[in-house]
C-alpha cells in the first residue's frame, strides 16, 4: 500500500516537473515567435521607408505630432535637468576646487548621456503613448483592415511615416534638450553660484569634443527608432497580442511606454560600452 | 420573391427561370454558362480549438447577391473576413474571380482588392478624417482623378446615399445610421465588382435600416456588383438577395433561394425564421 502512495507520488512529481519544463519551453517559443515577429516588422517599417510612394504628407504631420507638439515638454524638462547639473555638479566639483570645470561637466553629461536619454523618455511619454492608442484604436476599429481592403499597404501609411519622424524629431529634439539644459546650468552655475560665464562656456568648449556630440546624435536618432518600432507595434497588434476592446488598447499603450523605456536605457548601455 | 429586379441585372440559372434566361440576361455567351465569381471550398478555421468553420463550401456567380445568415458567434463575418482575404484559413480554399487567395502573389492580391468593396460593421470610417475625405481617400490614392473631379464625383456620392450636407463632419459628430451610409459611398466610390456587406443595419432603427438595404440595392441595379450579405434581417433581406445560405454549428445548413428557405421545414430553419 505504502509502495504504492509512493509511486503514485513520484508519478506525480514528475508529471508536474514534465508540465513545468512544458510551459516553460510553450513561454520561450512564444516569446522568440514575438521577437521575431517585432524583427519583421521593423524591416518592413525601414522598406516602406525608401520603397516610393513615400507619404511625406503624413510624414510632415507626424514630425508635427511626434516633434512640436513635445517641445513644451523638452523645453522644461532641459531647463530643469540642467539647472539640478548646475547644484549637483557644483556641489560636487567645490569638494575638490574644481568648480570651474562645471561647465564642461554639465555640457558632457547632458549631450553624452541625459540630453538623449531623458529626451527620449519624455517623447515616449508623450507621443509614443499616443501613437500606440491610436494605431491601437484604428486596429481594433478595423480602419486598418479598411486600409487593407482598398489595396493600401498600413505600412506605408501608418508605420514608415510614424518611423521616419522618429528618427528626424528625436536628433532635433535632443538638441533642443541640450540647448535648454546647458542654459539651465548656466544660470545657476553663473547667475546663482558665481561661477564665472567665460569659464562655464570656455572651459565647456574646451573639453566638449564633436565626438560627443555625434555620440548624442547618434544615440538619439536609435532612440527615434526605438520609440517609433515599439509604439507602432504595439498599436498594430492591439487585438492580436494584447485582447480586444479598450483594455485591450489600455494594455497595448502601456507595454508600449514601458518596453521602449526599457529597450531605451539597455541600448544606451550597448551604445555608451561601443562608443567608450 | 425578389420581383424588383432591374433590367441588366444577372440571376443564376436555379431560380431565375432557366439558362436560356440567365445568358439572355447576363450576356454570358453560351446558353447555362455562369462565370463563378466566389468560391470556398471546403474552408475549416478554428480559435484555441474551437471550430468556427467546418468545411464549409459553396460558390457564387458573377451578379449575384447572397445573403449569410446564422447564430451571432456562428462565423459568418470570419468567413467574409476570408472571402475579403484578410484571414488565413486552417485548410480549404477561397477562389475570387479564379484566382486562389493561397497563392496569390502581394501585387495580384493589390489588384484583386482594388476590385472589392467592403462595409464594415462598424463603418471602419478614418475617424480623424472627415466624411467627405473618408470617401475621397480611396480616389486619392488609387485614380488619378483630378481634384476637382474627385470633388465632384464624391458630393455625387455622397448625394446618393443621403449624406448632402455632412460633407465636413466627422465621423464621431454622425449617427450611427450615417456612419454606415458613408461608410457605403467610401466601399462603393471606385465601383467594385464584388462588395461584402458585413452586417450593414446592425444597430439601426428599423426604418434607417431598410433605407440602408434599399440603398444597397440600388448600388446593385446601377454597378451590378457580385455581392455577399452577413445578416440577422431574417426575413426582410429576403426581398434584396438571390440566395441564402445559413451556417449553423460551422456547417454550411442550407444553401437555398429566398423562396426555398421559407418553405423548408428544417426545424433549425423553422427557428431562425422565428416559427
Amino acid at each position: 500500500m505504502v509502495d504504492h502512495i509512493k509511486q503514485i507520488s513520484a508519478h506525480s512529481l514528475m508529471y508536474r516537473t514534465m508540465e513545468w519544463i512544458r510551459q516553460i519551453g510553450a513561454y520561450t517559443l512564444e516569446s522568440i515567435r514575438r521577437m521575431g515577429l517585432m524583427g519583421l516588422f521593423l524591416l518592413n517599417g525601414f522598406l516602406y521607408c525608401v520603397v516610393p510612394p513615400i507619404k511625406f504628407g503624413r510624414i510632415v504631420k507626424q514630425i508635427h505630432f511626434i516633434g512640436l507638439q513635445s517641445m513644451v515638454v523638452i523645453l522644461l524638462t532641459g531647463l530643469f535637468a540642467g539647472m539640478v547639473l548646475g547644484f549637483q555638479g557644483y556641489y560636487s566639483l567645490s569638494r575638490f576646487g574644481s568648480d570651474a570645470f562645471l561647465g564642461p561637466m554639465v555640457g558632457l553629461a547632458l549631450i553624452k548621456e541625459l540630453g538623449p536619454v531623458l529626451s527620449a523618455l519624455m517623447v515616449t511619454g508623450r507621443a509614443g503613448s499616443a501613437v500606440a492608442a491610436e494605431i491601437g484604436i484604428m486596429r481594433i476599429s478595423e480602419q486598418i483592415d479598411a486600409l487593407d481592403l482598398m489595396g493600401l499597404n498600413p505600412y506605408r501609411y501608418l508605420i514608415a511615416p510614424n518611423i521616419l519622424a522618429g528618427m528626424i524629431s528625436m536628433p532635433l529634439l535632443t538638441a533642443i534638450f541640450d540647448v535648454v539644459g546647458i542654459f539651465g546650468g548656466y544660470l545657476i552655475g553663473v547667475k546663482l553660484l558665481g561661477v564665472s560665464s567665460g569659464v562655464y562656456f570656455g572651459e565647456m568648449s574646451h573639453y566638449v569634443e564633436m565626438a560627443d556630440v555625434l555620440e548624442g546624435i547618434y544615440k538619439s536618432l536609435s532612440f527615434g527608432v526605438i520609440i517609433s518600432w515599439v509604439c507602432t507595434f504595439k498599436g498594430y497588434y492591439t487585438g492580436i497580442l494584447t485582447g480586444f476592446g479598450a483594455e485591450g488598447v489600455s494594455k497595448a499603450t502601456t507595454q508600449a511606454v514601458v518596453t521602449s523605456s526599457v529597450l531605451i536605457l539597455v541600448w544606451d548601455y550597448f551604445m555608451t560600452s561601443a562608443l567608450f | 420573391m425578389r420581383t424588383n429586379r432591374g433590367p441588366n441585372r444577372r440571376l443564376p440559372a436555379r431560380w431565375s427561370g432557366g439558362p436560356a434566361e440567365v445568358s439572355a440576361q447576363a450576356g454570358l455567351g453560351s446558353p447555362g454558362e455562369t462565370r463563378t465569381m466566389i468560391k470556398v471550398e471546403n474552408l475549416c478555421k478554428s480559435f484555441d480549438g474551437h471550430t468556427v468553420l467546418d468545411g464549409i463550401s459553396f460558390e457564387i456567380s458573377k451578379g449575384e447577391v447572397v445573403a449569410l445568415i446564422g447564430g451571432s458567434g456562428g462565423g459568418k463575418s470570419v468567413l467574409l473576413k476570408h472571402v475579403a482575404g484578410l484571414m488565413q484559413p486552417d485548410s480549404g480554399r477561397v477562389v475570387i474571380d479564379g484566382a486562389d487567395l493561397r497563392n496569390i502573389k502581394r501585387e495580384e492580391l493589390r489588384r484583386l482588392r482594388d476590385r472589392l468593396g467592403f462595409l464594415f460593421q462598424g463603418g471602419a470610417l478614418f475617424d480623424s478624417m472627415t466624411v467627405y475625405e473618408n470617401v475621397a481617400f480611396p480616389l486619392r490614392e488609387k485614380s488619378k482623378m483630378k481634384e476637382q473631379e474627385i470633388r465632384s464625383r464624391v458630393l455625387k456620392e455622397l448625394e446618393s446615399v443621403g449624406l448632402k450636407g455632412a460633407e465636413d463632419k466627422y465621423p464621431s459628430q454622425i449617427s450611427g445610421g450615417m456612419v454606415k451610409r458613408a461608410a457605403l459611398a467610401r466601399a462603393l466610390v471606385l465601383d467594385p465588382e464584388i462588395m461584402l456587406f458585413d452586417e450593414p443595419t446592425t444597430g439601426l432603427d428599423p426604418v434607417i435600416g431598410q433605407a440602408i438595404l434599399e440603398l444597397i440595392d440600388s448600388c446593385h441595379k446601377n454597378i451590378s456588383f457580385t455581392g455577399i450579405v452577413v445578416t440577422h434581417e431574417i426575413p426582410r433581406i429576403f426581398r434584396f438577395v438571390d440566395r441564402v445560405l445559413m451556417i449553423y454549428e460551422g456547417k454550411l445548413r442550407v444553401d437555398a433561394s429566398p423562396d426555398g428557405l421559407m418553405r423548408s421545414d428544417d426545424p433549425v430553419v423553422r427557428t431562425f425564421l422565428g416559427e
